[in-house]
């Protein structure tokens, strides 16, 4: 089986260097309406694809920061190689995101339906980290027990 | 899918560890192949034959439900 193409083991602490004080700032933007005065950037500052034109208007970029952050970190993270990479566990990996597939977008699909208004937005919010989220977290549990299973023999 | 794998392994006095090194994997992968939960690809049942010097059919036997 061909390896998938996976970035090497030894960037794992800086995917843990970006996501962790990313996610502490994303966290504290998200219910501490928390703003880094830094990172004002005042009109003209930045193009806006949606309106096709430099942004008009000031605009604090503390929470766009925490979001490339967070991104960026998990996929550092979920993406760097085991210390021995081999097919195993290309299809650990695999059977990891096909998993995390289907519960992102199950939980996407009930949100939809069943959450509206300014709740809506939140969920999208998290729904934009979610996938590698769950992603990470099966691979490790998957890991975790195939280790466990050859520890108990 | 059913292998002797773990046989082979015990004739030639190899521990999991040992035979995973050889073949560059982990032994987990090991392990999930002798225990059957995982089938191989061709190119690492064809090194785990020349590692085992056993033909890759006498390692491998397709069970009437593959």
């Amino acid at each position: 089986m061909k390896k998938l193409t996976v970035i090497p083991n030894r960037y794992r602490p800086l995917g843990w260097a970006i996501f962790l004080p990313a996610l502490i700032l994303g966290l504290a933007c998200m219910y501490l309406d928390f703003s880094w005065s830094l990172l004002d950037l005042k009109s003209g500052w930045l193009f806006n694809l949606y309106e096709g034109d430099i942004l008009a208007g000031d605009l604090n970029f503390t929470d766009e920061l925490a979001a490339v952050g967070v991104l960026v970190g998990l996929l550092i993270l979920v993406f760097s190689a085991e210390k021995k990479e081999d097919e195993w566990s290309t299809v650990l990996r695999l059977s990891a995101l096909s998993w995390a597939v289907w519960l992102h977008f199950a939980v996407l699909l009930l949100a939809i339906v069943f959450v509206h208004g300014t709740a809506f937005f939140t969920v999208l919010v998290y729904n934009m980290f979610t996938l590698l989220f769950l992603f990470g977290l099966r691979f490790r549990y998957l890991l975790w027990k195939a280790a466990k299973q050859v520890e108990e023999v | 899918m059913i292998n002797q794998v773990k046989a082979a392994r015990g004739a030639m006095m190899l521990t999991q560890t040992e035979l995973a090194d050889k073949l560059a994997v982990s032994r987990q992968t090991i392990h999930s192949i002798e225990s059957g939960k995982y089938v191989p690809s061709t190119v690492l049942a064809l090194k785990l034959a020349q590692v085992l010097q056993q033909r890759v059919e006498d390692l491998f036997q397709l069970e009437v439900e593959d």
